[in-house]
């Protein structure tokens, strides 16, 4: 964890691997903007209910923010793409991108 | 083809139990995810960017029709309707559920496969040649060994815990064409002057981080002795390789830190006791096995066919891929043919095949071709034996499924890894950089004129996609969480395996395109004529005037 940034908490769902993001109140979303950012205190806290719900989630980690539900530069592609889905088909998005088109060159520079 | 032995069907079938099991009592909650993914990865599934991943093992690339409607029966039912041939000859199913994954392995279990020993530090699947029993110029049938050395080295108590993964590829034919000088262990089987046959060893091949072209360490040693040698090698490595540090613990470091003259000498002598202790599988169990790898039942065909020739006049689609994507089989009036899974297309990623896909090159082993296909460490597949009376009709079927693709060996036929879609350990993505790539070279005349061109890309420097031995290697690089790309020029994977030397800086994704078209138009001006490859060319003239290409207006 970053002090002093604002950050989400993300992780693999356990049944299925799946991306997902601390939502508050115990509860885990698909989609990055439902996210809760946190400060170090908050992080803290959804840390350790992440840890101790290992029947739900696996690999919880912090992602830094540069502003609202967007990755911090150092991470972008990386967390751009686990928040999307791979790239390389539009049928193989995540639920909340399925309808979108290609990834523009904003996101990944390809 | 090699067919499980009741020990072998019953011990996939119980290690298939144990992991519905363990996934049940880690869906209870009964176990930890820290207790319970060794346990996973020990069958083969991982967890990547966006989900599960099931890498499941085929053996030496080889598989029955029966076993490819299975993997197309899993993508279609457990999965999203495909799976990623890989480099390593296996396939990977990108996003199976966890509860699946016991049923997977039953499903698996039923055709002779399984997930054992594609992860974890053991002996992982032996790779081979994907024309084994086809190619005219193969002195010995590498399969027979390949099987050999698969039954020994699963589940070998000595060697399940090695410092790291190990690697072995054996060949038997004068041309390489399963890269074995890349691996831990490299194999090349050849003809000894009394008519045995003899193995070549490498050993301390490999890639990633440090890239190393594996040392000639035995060039006569009979074949049916490489099981107490390779034992050698490995006891040798678990001594004295490096379980301290992860980015030395394979034997490439070991063999460097010791010297290649004194780690031979430390083979030796230890071979010398194995030999005596662990003298290998007796003669009548090689001859059992290379029973199953017998020369299918092929028809006294002529040389030529007059069918074949006259569908070649009448379609200039169907010339262009017989002259690319079929080539010399060992016996008269057959082929070889390479089923391309490299669509000039932005909706397959190099490597993938859908269900259906599968359905179809299946149907196509059984009707055309003994039952056979392959699985190229190029991320093709193969036809091994297709009369030539039959390639039009073989070409009809696998145009209709979009795999018919004019471009085995061409510029567009691209090495690529996962990358960053979809791999939890990339830096940078390589599908689309590859999709792009193929995309500027389009124009199949053009590329057929440019002839053999290697590009290999990996998404990191664990070099999944082979970069360092592309005539063009591309490795993504993290730059500031941006996707940055470091290019490599000579790389090889033949039997005159070398590394490709690091051209100049980094460039980003979108300039990699024109690098590589002013590149290869440089090529274009100095060749000495058709013949002279991209490779030859780059090693008459060093890589500097290409490096200059590549750079020339950035």
């Amino acid at each position: 964890m970053w002090r002093g940034v604002m950050q989400v908490l993300t992780a693999n769902r356990l049944s299925d691997g799946a991306v997902v993001y601390w939502a508050g109140d115990g509860a885990w979303s698909r989609r990055i903007e439902q996210a809760l950012a946190l400060d170090a205190a908050q992080a803290a806290s959804a840390m350790a209910w992440a840890l101790g719900d290992d029947r739900v989630v696996v690999a919880p980690y912090f992602v830094a923010l540069a502003g609202a539900a967007t990755p911090d530069a150092r991470v972008r592609t990386r967390e751009t793409l686990r928040a999307r889905g791979p790239s390389v088909r539009v049928d193989y998005r995540t639920p909340a991108h399925a309808d979108a088109r290609r990834l523009g060159a904003g996101h990944v520079p390809v | 083809m090699y067919r499980y032995d009741e020990f072998d069907a019953a011990f996939v079938r119980a290690r298939a139990a144990e992991f519905r099991d363990q996934v049940a009592r880690r869906l209870a909650g009964e176990l930890s995810e820290e207790q319970f993914k060794p346990l996973r990865l020990m069958n083969g599934l991982y967890l990547q960017l966006h989900a599960y991943m099931l890498r499941v093992a085929i053996p030496y690339g080889v598989l029955s029709s029966r076993q490819l409607r299975r993997l197309a029966r899993i993508a279609r039912v457990y999965d999203r309707g495909y799976g990623h041939f890989t480099t390593r000859q296996n396939i990977q199913f990108n996003w199976p559920r966890l509860a699946d994954a016991p049923d997977i392995l039953d499903e698996l279990a039923e055709v002779d496969m399984h997930a054992i020993q594609t992860s974890g530090n053991c002996v992982r699947n032996v790779t081979s040649d994907h024309w084994a029993g086809a190619a005219p110029d193969e002195v010995a049938d590498p399969r027979v060994w390949a099987e050999a050395l698969r039954q020994w080295s699963t589940r070998h108590p000595e060697f399940s815990f090695l410092p790291r993964k190990f690697k072995i590829a054996i060949t038997g034919a004068a041309h390489d064409r399963a890269a074995v000088q890349a691996h831990d262990i490299g194999l090349h089987l050849h003809s000894g002057s009394d008519g045995r046959v003899m193995a070549r060893v490498y050993v301390g091949g490999g890639q990633g981080r440090t890239p190393f072209i594996a040392a000639l360490v035995r060039d006569h040693l009979p074949a049916e002795e490489m099981f107490s040698y390779i034992e050698a090698v490995l006891r040798v490595y678990n001594r004295h390789g490096r379980r301290d540090n992860i980015y030395k613990a394979r034997i490439k470091i070991l063999v460097a830190a010791l010297g290649v003259d004194a780690f031979a000498r430390e083979v030796e002598d230890e071979f010398q006791a194995t030999r005596r202790e662990a003298p290998g599988p007796p003669s009548e169990e090689i001859e059992r096995i290379a029973a199953h790898f017998g020369p299918p039942p092929f028809l006294d065909a002529p040389a030529r066919s007059s069918s074949f020739e006259q569908a070649r006049l009448d379609n200039k689609r169907f010339a262009r891929w017989a002259r690319t994507n079929t080539h010399p089989h060992r016996a008269p009036g057959y082929a070889i043919v390479t089923v391309s899974l490299k669509p000039i297309s932005r909706d397959m990623a190099p490597g993938d095949a859908t269900a259906d896909q599968m359905d179809v090159v299946a149907d196509l082993a059984q009707r055309f071709s003994f039952d056979e296909a392959r699985v190229s460490h190029e991320q093709n597949l193969v036809l091994p034996h297709v009369r030539l009376d039959d390639l039009p009709a073989v070409w009809r079927a696998l145009d209709e499924a979009s795999l018919a693709t004019p471009n085995h060996g061409l510029v567009s036929d691209i090495i690529a890894c996962p990358g960053l879609d979809y791999c939890d350990l990339a830096n940078a993505r390589s599908i689309p950089l590859a999709q792009a790539i193929a995309e500027r070279f389009d124009d199949l005349d053009a590329q057929e004129s440019i002839g053999e061109l290697k590009i290999k890309i990996s998404g990191c420097i664990n070099a999944c996609g082979h970069h360092h031995v592309g005539h063009i290697g591309i490795l993504g690089v993290d730059k500031r969480g941006g996707e940055f790309y470091q290019i490599l020029l000579g790389g090889r994977a033949d039997e005159r395996a070398a590394l490709g030397v690091i051209a100049g800086k980094g460039l980003a994704g979108e300039a990699i395109p024109d690098a590589i078209e002013r590149v290869v138009t440089f090529y274009l001006g100095v060749r000495r004529d058709e013949r002279e490859r991209f490779i030859d060319a780059l090693e008459r003239l060093g890589p500097e005037p290409f490096e200059e290409a590549l750079y020339a207006s950035v």
